[in-house]
């Protein structure tokens, strides 16, 4: 223990020589769009599993394209808020030891600028036309068939779609952008006054966040079955939501730590904490996962378990399992250790290995409904559709996503310098 | 580390050092550690960040006791269910399976966080041999007020490198002051007739176990236990009971039923009067709703329908209708071939049903059932006789007619000769049946 912390200074701390890899990721971003368009358009994308008994139905490549996109954007997308959720938490908490990697945090949300292009894009603009490849809700044929989804289309159409999902990336951009600014311009001023100002819009930035996330939950990835509803699919979104922010935060605080700009500064301690959380979060997601999952079973009402019934009684079951003995069975006892947890290699090993469940999890939520509504295709016999557009959409998304949160990391410094509780959070104790 | 076992009474416990901030307490614990002590410890009015590290304490292996019994608290609460609800109790609830992973794992989930909770509070209390009747240092004046403001290193004369003057020495850098803290000859240990009590209170604690077990291997006629009876016995009139309300001195009703029966003539409310035939059993020309008082069949007498209403159609589909039907609400009593043999009549067989009022069902293929016209039939199925009950409120009208329909069917199948069988498909043996049957009436 440090009786009195030594606050590092400006230049120790200041994070340079970032503008040639966030080029590079740039350019991986653009190759992997590209490709991945390239693979849907070519054919080599493959066909569909089973013939339609209407004969005409769209490309299955351009279809698989949608969701392998919308797979990666979710991921990437859930980490972005994700991070907006750390913050406003440690301010609304008034927490001390976290400050050190909070600015790591702030960068992470600098994600949701390409990620709002990208859901656009993908996500909401084909709505408009009404002809999505990915949500049938949006497809006028389809929805008169379904007297259900009918009945929601007061909600679901393509253009109060696209307000809510701008409405939705407004408050995220916008509270990310005030942390950051006030945040940043404390470096310089060195104002105590600017962390009661962020303090003080917390309470109402948590409310907007849990709204936010939940509806963008349901628009973005529930309404894929738009006849299937769930209250909890929300909390769900956003424990996994939050799992994955903390792996990234052991990620990039390490490789900050690595580079030298938290030398230091971020500290055993720090990694013990954000270890706990991750552990805390493997807890609360399958806390939430087995509570939807339950209540359904228990109920065996046909119109709530039909999204269930495809993914655990066929082709999907081996996925399920995988998912219930990975994401929650092998990282809580891989996790329950302290010397786990203060170790830097197995905790960075257990980080990667979250977010590659992680990615498991938005894809089984994801790719069943590549053929659930589709005439003619069995969503519980149709193969767990592995595709090489899956690995080239993440690389793509996740490219341009790194892009802007290096683009946000580089020039300036890694640690709140101006945050008066630095120097809590330097000598900060878990004993 | 508290722990002190006062040698002599002359001998002081030992040597308390008192600091009035966190950084000199820490560092007075990195002396004292480094100093190679053992017997010692620090005492803070808060949660002291990094006092286990300037103590030198090394990691208390109370999380392996949890984890231990939190897997223990696992296996209970998945066998407990098992053996209550597939062994012990088997009880079939809603067509789930006997035992089911998802159904238990809530409840197992509990009980890891009982057994696990439960055994850190009481594991903590006994590593740090704990309660205790009375202590040292609580007789020292100075001491109340780590309580408040201060913190104090208190060094026990039992430590083996306790020399007075070095650890006098050692404590007062950084201190506010040092002082010593006299032997405390009262008793720690805990009364021994508190043992007894302990002991006597365990042993109680089988008494129910016992008495579970006893009711499990034996039976009794009495009625069971219940501690609360307000549920069974409720201040409320129920249908077959009688009330002896009177209101200034006259009788609430005069005829004492706690049911009222619907005043003749009337008709409720969603209970339609367009079908004499359909909805009363009765021809189509009589002048109202059956009379309420019972025969000597057993029904009242009425210009019963010895057919079946003009609004129904009656064909094969009809009658597997009423197949089906008798077989859910009719076949448990008069079992499915109306023989009177069904589940409920032969249980009430076996435990003498009879001492308690029961009747047995009617063997619906007995000549008194097949002499009665198809209006009576319609009206038992919807009304009850002797001890069966009205089945109105849960089959419909148009049901309990195909319900008739098949108890012809099977009176007709069941008496007919072999030979006289007609030939063909075997699904169209019934309603030729029926035919027969409504032809000989």
């Amino acid at each position: 223990m440090q009786a009195h912390a030594t606050i590092p200074t400006r230049e120790q701390v200041m994070v340079r020589g970032l503008a040639k890899p966030a080029t590079v990721a740039l350019a991986v971003g653009v190759i992997g769009i590209l490709g991945t368009v390239g693979i849907a358009y070519s054919g080599l994308a493959g066909s569909w599993p089973a013939e339609s008994p209407y004969g005409h139905q769209p490309a299955f490549g351009v279809v698989h394209m949608g969701h392998s996109l919308l797979v990666a954007i979710l991921w990437a997308l859930t980490m972005c808020i994700g991070g907006l959720f750390f913050i406003i938490l440690q301010h609304l908490t008034t927490a001390g030891w976290s400050v050190v990697v909070r600015r790591v945090a702030e960068a992470v949300t600098a994600g949701l600028v390409p990620l709002l292009f990208l859901v656009l894009a993908v996500c909401v603009v084909p709505t408009l036309f009404g002809s999505s490849y990915i949500y049938d809700w949006a497809n006028t044929a389809f929805a008169d068939d379904h007297p259900l989804i009918h009945h929601k289309a007061g909600y679901l159409n393509g253009p109060f779609f696209l307000v809510r999902v701008l409405v939705y990336f407004a408050i995220w951009i916008g509270l990310a952008g005030f942390y950051s600014k006030h945040s940043l311009a404390q470096d310089e001023d060195q104002d105590p006054k600017r962390t009661l100002k962020m303090q003080k819009i917390s309470g109402v930035a948590m409310i907007l966040f849990a709204l936010t996330a939940t509806f963008a939950a349901f628009d973005l990835s529930m309404s894929l079955n738009a006849e299937w509803f769930s209250t909890m699919y929300g909390v769900y979104f956003f424990a996994g939501s939050f799992w994955s922010l903390n792996a990234v935060l052991v990620l990039f605080s390490l490789w900050l730590e690595k580079r030298g700009q938290l030398k230091n500064v971020v500290t055993t301690e720090h990694f013990h904490d954000i270890g706990k959380m991750l552990f805390a979060f493997t807890f609360f997601w399958s806390y939430v996962a087995f509570s939807q999952f339950m209540l359904y079973w228990y109920a065996d009402i046909p119109e709530e378990t039909g999204w269930f019934h495809y993914r655990m009684w066929g082709d999907w079951t081996a996925l399920s399992i995988a998912l219930a003995a990975g994401h929650f069975l092998i990282p809580m006892l891989g996790l329950l250790s302290r010397h786990v947890k203060r170790n830097r290699a197995v905790l960075a090993s257990w980080a990667v290995y979250c977010l590659v469940f992680h990615y498991i999890d938005m894809y089984w939520n994801v790719m069943p409904e590549l053929f659930n509504g589709v005439p003619g295709q069995d969503p519980a016999h149709a193969g767990t559709t592995w595709n090489p557009m899956d690995l080239t959409a993440f690389v793509g998304v996740v490219g341009f996503v790194l892009f802007a949160i290096l683009k946000r990391f580089d020039g300036k410094s890694a640690v709140a310098l101006g945050d008066p509780r630095l120097p809590e959070s330097l000598r900060f104790e878990n004993f | 580390m508290a722990d002190s076992k006062a040698t002599t009474p002359a001998r002081p416990y030992g040597l308390v050092g008192l600091y009035d901030n966190v950084d000199a307490l820490l560092a007075a614990a990195r002396r004292v550690r480094d100093a190679g002590f053992t017997n010692w410890d620090a005492h803070t009015p808060f949660p002291v960040h990094g006092i286990d590290k300037a103590m030198g304490i090394k990691a208390t292996f109370l999380p392996w006791i949890t984890l231990t019994m939190g897997l223990c608290g696992l296996a209970f609460g998945i066998f407990g269910q098992w053996w209550v609800n597939a062994k012990g109790y088997a009880f079939l609830i809603s067509g789930k399976p006997m035992w089911s992973l998802p159904a238990n794992i809530p409840v197992a989930f509990e009980v890891i966080i009982a057994f696990s909770a439960f055994t850190t509070f009481f594991g903590m209390l006994a590593l740090n041999r704990l309660p205790r009747f009375s202590h040292p240092l609580h007789r020292l004046d100075a001491f109340a007020r780590v309580t408040s403001d201060r913190f104090a290193v208190v060094i026990e004369s039992g430590d083996p490198r306790f020399d007075a003057g070095q650890v006098r020495g050692l404590l007062a850098i950084g201190s506010e002051s040092v002082v010593e803290c006299p032997a405390d000859d009262s008793r720690a240990s805990l009364p021994g007739w508190l043992h007894g009590i302990a002991a006597i209170a365990t042993c109680l604690t089988l008494i129910p176990l016992a008495m579970a077990y006893r009711g499990r291997h034996s039976t009794s006629q009495k009625p069971r236990y219940a501690v609360w009876t307000d549920m069974s016995f409720q201040r409320k009139v129920k249908p077959q009971q009688t009330i002896d309300i009177t209101v200034g001195g006259v009788p609430l009703f005069a005829d004492g039923r706690g049911a009222r029966v619907q005043v003749p003539g009337t008709i409720a409310v969603g209970q339609p009067f367009d079908d004499m035939e359909l909805r009363y059993g009765v021809q189509v020309n009589a002048a109202s709703p059956v009379g309420l008082e019972p025969g000597a069949s057993g029904v009242p007498d009425a210009p019963w329908l010895t057919g079946f209403p003009a609004a129904l159609t009656v064909d094969s589909a009809f009658l597997d209708r009423g197949e089906q039907r008798f077989g859910i609400y009719c076949s448990v009593c008069h079992g499915v071939r109306g023989d009177g043999l069904g589940s409920v009549a032969l249980r009430a067989k076996d435990i003498r049903g009879a001492r308690w009022g029961w009747i047995d069902p009617k063997n619906l293929q007995a000549s008194a059932t097949v002499l009665r016209k198809n209006g009576e039939l319609f009206h038992i199925a919807g009304h009850g006789i002797s001890t069966m009950k009205g089945y109105a409120a849960q089959i419909p009208a148009e049901d309990r007619w195909a319900i008739v329909a098949w108890v012809r069917a099977l009176q007709a199948s069941q008496a007919i000769d072999s030979k006289r069988a007609p030939e063909g498909d075997y699904r169209e043996l019934p309603i030729g049946l029926l035919e027969f049957t409504q032809g000989g009436r």
